[in-house]
């Protein structure tokens, strides 16, 4: 359930220098955030290879959550994975302009999600010219397939799993952005108006329409 | 869920979109994490941290050559100087006995192979006369044609018509 004001709280700070950072007005910062705000001080500190270390629990935490977003945006699991490394190796290179008075998470997730774009625009530029080959004849390796289905693959098999994918894939391409944000990222509108570049208005309107029109595409499946 | 500022909805209606986008967001999820599983995002995770190391490792500085580098061959073996310096002197030796030879009153001046083979130094070709009127020298055409090579010319001559011919015409 998405959020619709900053919810999570602080970890405590782990190093002094972090602390003197202090967060906007309202706003609580996560403890990736406070992760954040520790690789910056190690990085200007000259401190790289502790950063790398820190940095990597920073990964841990948040590239399954990368990953769901990168994948609704992209519908291409190879392309998901290539924005992911691509807005994390990013944020590390530019850490040091990271505001730790704001959430981590927005910060990263614009990153993410201009990344997404930007690998959205040159698949289109790639599909124009050159034939698409069918998936496994590029050379690239299928992916193992699990011996059991887990209680995704089962969810997904379901009658209910395939309309809602159905139901989704009908929304228009900002309704489904904003849901997408909102429900995966479990950001709030605020979070995601800011990720976005959108005013809250606009996301709000957004996510609306986006719900009236899957409680009416999936009322009748109930 | 409750957006701020949409239109209110009874209780009901409320709970029934709650459960309704519960279940979306666990489809959704469900969606990813088939395509991402666990080996993935372990092998992802070690591409990051690799990459990262990548880019922010000092550049290796790559040390400048030598200053004095070694010098080869002459300064190992002196026979090659002595050589080099012959050859030197040789070039100046020539260049300047071909300056004296050109400067000096009555010097050697090349002399054309041809003139040499006919004896003589006079030109044989005669100069053209520009002064010759239009009439001369058609009527200098007309000669080289009856002299050589006018019967060969004679059918195509006999195929032109005239001037006089079409004027009477």
């Amino acid at each position: 359930m998405p959020r619709t004001t900053s919810q999570r709280s602080i970890a405590p700070v782990t190093s002094a220098a972090s602390a003197h950072a202090a967060p906007q007005p309202g706003i609580t910062l996560s403890a990736d955030s406070a992760v954040a705000a520790d690789v910056k001080a190690l990085v200007v500190a000259g401190k790289r290879d502790a950063a790398r270390e820190r940095f990597a629990l920073l990964v841990t935490n948040l590239q399954r959550r990368a990953g769901r977003i990168a994948y609704q945006y992209l519908r291409d699991v190879q392309d998901a994975d290539e924005a992911v490394q691509d807005a994390f190796v990013k944020v590390f290179t530019h850490i040091t302009s990271y505001r730790e008075e704001l959430p981590f998470e927005v910060w990263f997730t614009r990153i993410l999600v201009n990344r997404c774009l930007d690998l959205q625009k040159a698949r289109a530029r790639r599909l124009r010219w050159i034939v698409p080959t069918p998936s496994g004849s590029d050379g690239i390796p299928y992916e193992p397939v699990a011996p059991q289905p887990t209680p995704e693959h089962r969810l997904l098999a379901s009658e209910r799993g395939r309309v809602i994918m159905a139901a989704v894939q009908e929304l228009p391409d900002r309704q489904r952005k904003v849901f997408t944000l909102c429900q995966i990222a479990d950001q709030s509108t605020s979070e995601v108006s800011q990720a976005l570049g959108l005013s809250e208005a606009t996301v709000r309107v957004h996510l609306f329409r986006a719900m009236r029109k899957l409680r009416t595409l999936l009322v009748h499946e109930r | 869920m409750k957006i701020p500022g949409a239109p209110s909805e009874t209780p009901s209606e409320t709970l029934s979109d709650e459960r309704l986008m519960d279940d979306v967001s666990a489809v959704l999820r469900a969606e990813a994490d088939v395509v991402f599983t666990d080996e993935r995002l372990a092998r992802q995770h070690a591409h990051i941290l690799r990459r990262i190391e990548e880019e922010t490792r000092p550049g290796q500085v790559i040390a400048f050559p030598n200053a004095q580098p070694t010098r080869p061959a002459l300064r190992a073996r002196p026979g090659m100087r002595w050589v080099a310096g012959a050859a030197a002197a040789g070039l100046l030796i020539g260049v300047a006995a071909g300056h004296l030879a050109h400067d000096l009153p009555g010097g050697i001046r090349a002399i054309p192979s041809a003139a040499i083979a006919s004896g003589s130094l006079q030109p044989t070709l005669q100069a053209v006369s520009t002064t010759m009127s239009e009439e001369e020298f058609l009527g200098q055409m007309e000669i080289a044609i009856e002299t050589t090579g006018g019967s060969a010319l004679r059918p195509l001559d006999d195929l032109t018509p005239l001037v006089w011919e079409i004027a009477a015409q």
